[in-house]
């Protein structure tokens, strides 16, 4: 779901070099042609399309339903990042808006995918990277975690605004832990964070099967410590919000089934 | 059969992992609520039990600790065959 007037860029780790859109993260090369470069010249589709129109003389309309569907293949192959004058707002009308058309057909809204640079090379650097990079999307997670929850428990009486933040807190926790195990897991190896929606995933470079599995185990491994110690926790200082925190960081030893992609990668299945 | 036996040992881990941590926790936490007897089971089949007397508290780990990963383990080998059946046949 890509608007008219959502700014577009290339991502960090994204080059257009001989008329080509380079990943240098995965070595391949998408080839664009002279139109693709006049519509990746613009700030917006809308933009494009009005610099395809009067370049090569196309109406309004054709111009820029071809131009969203470049910018939404390139945006599928995280090629290109796609950002919404009103953010998170936008997104969530966007989606409410289409939801009823496609419902029926068994089908829910796309949502864009946002690709965010970490450096890898070192712990250093990954430190000071990662958390940026993460931030945006572990703050949607705290919202949506807390309120979820408020929600919810307030549905069965519970009315303990501690606990709702407190398990915001332990989701948006447990995803930061197991996403940046994985990138820990990947030092030296290039790879970014790409965002859709509520879920995120680390995209590398191409490693051996031992790494892959190894990279794979670490995200679930390190939720389950996580939740060990807040056993710990509970046990030295008994409260419903630390057991509350635990059972979410458990949540994460379901990363080792094959329901997971990390549980697949394990088991040499993806 | 290397990827079902692998997938039977990350299903039963998984399962271990979440049914010993509800376990410890329930076990925490009901010797802090103060509770006299505790006990978590799925029919016959008891995980847990916690009572509470004069001179201590005692918790035991029922035979659920070890049919749980079991079950698990069975289930995520099955849904690994089906997808590794599925990716041999191609889309």
């Amino acid at each position: 779901m890509i608007g008219p007037f959502d700014r577009v860029r290339l991502p960090k780790g994204v080059e257009l070099r001989d008329d080509a859109l380079v990943d240098v993260l995965r070595p391949s090369a998408v080839p664009v042609n002279a139109t693709a470069l006049v519509a990746l010249d613009a700030r917006t589709a809308s933009e494009a399309a009005a610099a395809l129109e009067r370049r090569y003389g196309v109406d309004a309309e054709t111009a820029l339903r071809d131009v969203l569907s470049l910018f939404a293949e390139l945006n599928a192959r995280f090629l290109l990042n796609v950002s919404p004058r009103w953010r998170i707002a936008a997104v969530a009308w966007r989606w409410l808006r289409t939801v009823p058309a496609l419902l029926p057909l068994g089908r829910l809204p796309t949502t864009a995918r946002a690709r965010r640079a970490v450096d890898t090379s070192s712990a250093c650097s990954l430190a000071r990277t990662a958390p940026v990079a993460l931030a945006p999307f572990l703050a949607l997670l705290l919202v949506a975690g807390t309120t979820t929850s408020a929600l919810l428990l307030a549905a069965f009486g519970v009315t303990a605004p501690t606990l709702f933040a407190t398990l915001g807190i332990a989701i948006a926790a447990a995803v930061a832990l197991h996403e940046l195990a994985h990138l820990a897991a990947l030092r030296g190896v290039p790879a970014c964070i790409v965002v859709r929606g509520f879920r995120a995933s680390v995209v590398h470079g191409a490693v051996s099967p031992r790494r892959t599995r190894a990279v794979a185990a670490s995200g679930p491994v390190a939720g389950i410590a996580l939740a060990l110690c807040l056993v710990a926790l509970a046990s030295v200082r008994p409260s419903t919000e630390a057991g509350a925190a635990a059972l979410v960081c458990f949540a994460n030893a379901l990363g080792l089934t094959v329901a997971s992609r990390d549980g697949r990668a394990l088991c040499g299945l993806s | 059969m290397r990827i079902v036996v692998t997938a039977f040992l990350l299903g039963a881990a998984a399962v271990a992992a979440l049914a010993l941590g509800s376990a410890i926790l329930a076990m925490v936490l009901a010797e802090a609520s103060g509770r006299d007897a505790f006990r978590v089971a799925l029919g016959e089949l008891e995980l847990l039990s916690f009572e509470r007397r004069a001179d201590g508290s005692e918790t035991a780990f029922g035979p659920a600790l070890l049919v749980l990963p079991l079950l698990g383990g069975f289930l995520n080998a099955a849904a690994a065959a089906v997808l590794d059946a599925r990716g041999r046949r191609g889309p």
